[in-house]
């Protein structure tokens, strides 16, 4: 019995196997699990939500589409603030002042609104509030506020609460007249509280209010750029062939804001900066 | 709004954090009708975690406030961001420094100048012990490492055979100490900031080249591209003369410059 053909040809086998060299370098970024910081922030990023949330689920979908290996570690805010040299999840601008990142990819965004319960006015309210935002008692969260100097000064007081729960039960019973929340998060406290009643919660949305969340991928990453281009492409896909369109739908139901692809393009040119070195 | 499933119950009862990283930032600029000016951090010039306490911030505020133009600082952790901004959303204003803009991004920018500052090259004494200098002549630094904020405009730098390495400005200082980069370029005051926030006991091994680097000016300007912008920078230009003629602005800059 005569041998294959192939294994009469020294050469071929030797070509074979420098192409296996060449590329396994390829095959080790998709066999490397990239593990990608977040902190409890549901419905977006939560252990305890199918596929970790909302995020979570673009990434796995991404990750999928362009083979990469993604792990969510879930740790508290401050041990990933401190943290200056792993991947995070989430709005950029919580982590870019103590880390310099490799590259930034936006692949989400949520909006913040002003919530009020209209039973407890007797005229519909409008954005023109924010003209004299002095008249309302404002509910937010525990920590959020930035610069309360100028609020101070501009006569607006807030009402702060530790839980979202305590702030749409105040804004119910009228203790409050108003809370601001981020929209997906408000709808599903509005939703769990009050089923029969969502129709009275009115929603003002804010408009310099959409921010971005992304994946960041430290400088310290390994194959940081050829990662960063298969997330990126990953999400182009997942974009092009509806299942991110199906994943958003999950959790804002028929409320996808009409403007969000275009949101994520903005995003998507704010935070180009890896092609500046 | 539909009904939630049993995950989503369980999720409100969890929503008991105070902040999280996908969560809300409430600011002036979101709630209120105040516009942005935009910037990048420069301490001691400015500081956007530290607004009323730095030189430009304190001009700014003063004539803000005196000549009731609704806006506020906002700080962005890079220049490319407060260009974003500024050419592409049209933003009220931004601060000047190191935008490095063309004539055809300034076409539509009112530039108020408010002060000149002085920039020197820096090294690290222990990493070059026989010293640098460039003497007027980027090339004699050829082959090193020059370490500059994310967005700089480094073209010369790249000409000149120098290697660039982009970075925030909070970290370039410890850069030249842990040699990650030969040289750094920044105004005297912010490199004395820096140093004595971060090496305040080797205050002598941080050199400056004798020949200096330029003049950082430092400016406000704003967009004619925004409803209220021509408005609001006639207003500054007058607040700023007020405050110059009033002696106030000398006392600010004395407080921070010399």
């Amino acid at each position: 019995m005569s041998a294959h053909p192939i294994y009469k040809n020294g050469t071929l086998m030797l070509r074979l196997f420098y192409m296996l060299i060449l590329l396994l370098p390829s095959f080790a970024v998709y066999a490397e699990e990239i593990i990608l910081d977040a902190n409890e922030s549901p419905p977006f990023w939560s252990k305890d939500l199918p596929h970790q949330g909302l995020g979570g689920e673009i990434i796995q979908a991404i990750s999928q589409q362009s083979g990469l290996k993604s792990r969510i570690n879930f740790l508290p805010l401050k041990r990933l603030r401190d943290n200056s040299k792993n991947n995070d999840l989430g709005n950029p601008l919580f982590y870019m002042a103590n880390q310099d990142f490799s590259a930034i990819i936006p692949i989400a965004s949520y909006r913040v609104s002003f919530f009020y319960y209209q039973p407890n006015h007797t005229k519909t309210i409008t954005l023109d509030l924010l003209q004299n935002l002095q008249k309302y008692n404002i509910g937010v969260l525990e920590g959020t506020l930035t610069k309360h100097s100028y609020f101070a000064e501009q006569d607006i007081s807030f009402e702060t609460s530790y839980s979202q729960t305590s702030l749409f039960k105040k804004l119910k019973h009228g203790r409050i007249d108003l809370v601001l929340a981020i929209d997906l998060v408000a709808i599903n406290t509005i939703n769990q509280l009050f089923p029969e009643q969502t129709e009275k919660f009115k929603q003002l949305k804010l408009p310099n209010s959409i921010s971005p969340i992304a994946i960041m991928i430290a400088e310290e990453q390994s194959n940081a750029e050829n990662i960063a281009s298969q997330y990126r492409q990953g999400l182009k896909q997942i974009i092009a062939n509806g299942q991110y369109l199906q994943i958003l739908k999950k959790h804002y139901y028929s409320y996808i804001p009409k403007d969000w692809l275009s949101n994520l393009e903005r995003f998507k040119q704010l935070y180009a900066f890896d092609s500046y070195e | 709004m539909k009904h939630v499933n049993l995950y989503f119950i369980l999720l409100a009862l969890l929503l008991s954090s105070t902040a999280n990283a996908t969560g809300p930032r409430v600011s002036p600029s979101l709630i209120s009708t105040a516009s942005d000016i935009y910037t990048i951090k420069l301490p001691p010039f400015v500081d956007p975690g530290n607004q009323y306490a730095c030189y430009l911030g304190e001009v700014v505020y003063s004539v803000l406030h005196e000549q009731k133009i609704d806006a506020v600082l906002t700080g962005l952790p890079l220049q490319s961001m407060v260009k974003y901004y500024l050419l592409n959303d049209n933003a009220l204003g931004a601060l000047s420094p190191y935008l490095h803009l063309t004539v055809s991004q300034k076409k539509d920018l009112i530039i108020i100048p408010i002060d000149t500052v002085n920039e020197s090259y820096y090294y690290y004494k222990p990493n070059h012990p026989d010293g640098l200098a460039w003497k007027g002549k980027l090339k004699r630094l050829s082959g090193l490492r020059f370490g500059t904020i994310k967005g700089d405009v480094v073209e010369k730098y790249k000409q000149a055979g120098i290697k660039i390495k982009l970075s925030r400005i909070d970290v370039l200082i410890k850069k030249l100490v842990v040699n990650e980069v030969d040289f750094v370029r920044l105004p005297d005051l912010t490199v004395a900031w820096y140093v004595g926030k971060q090496f305040a006991d080797q205050k002598d091994n941080f050199i400056k080249m004798p020949t200096p680097a330029g003049n950082l000016p430092l400016a406000i300007m704003f967009n004619k591209k925004h409803p209220q912008g021509q408005i609001n920078a006639d207003k500054f230009k007058q607040g700023l003369d007020k405050l110059k003629s009033g002696g106030q602005f000398q006392q600010i800059q004395l407080q921070y410059i010399n």
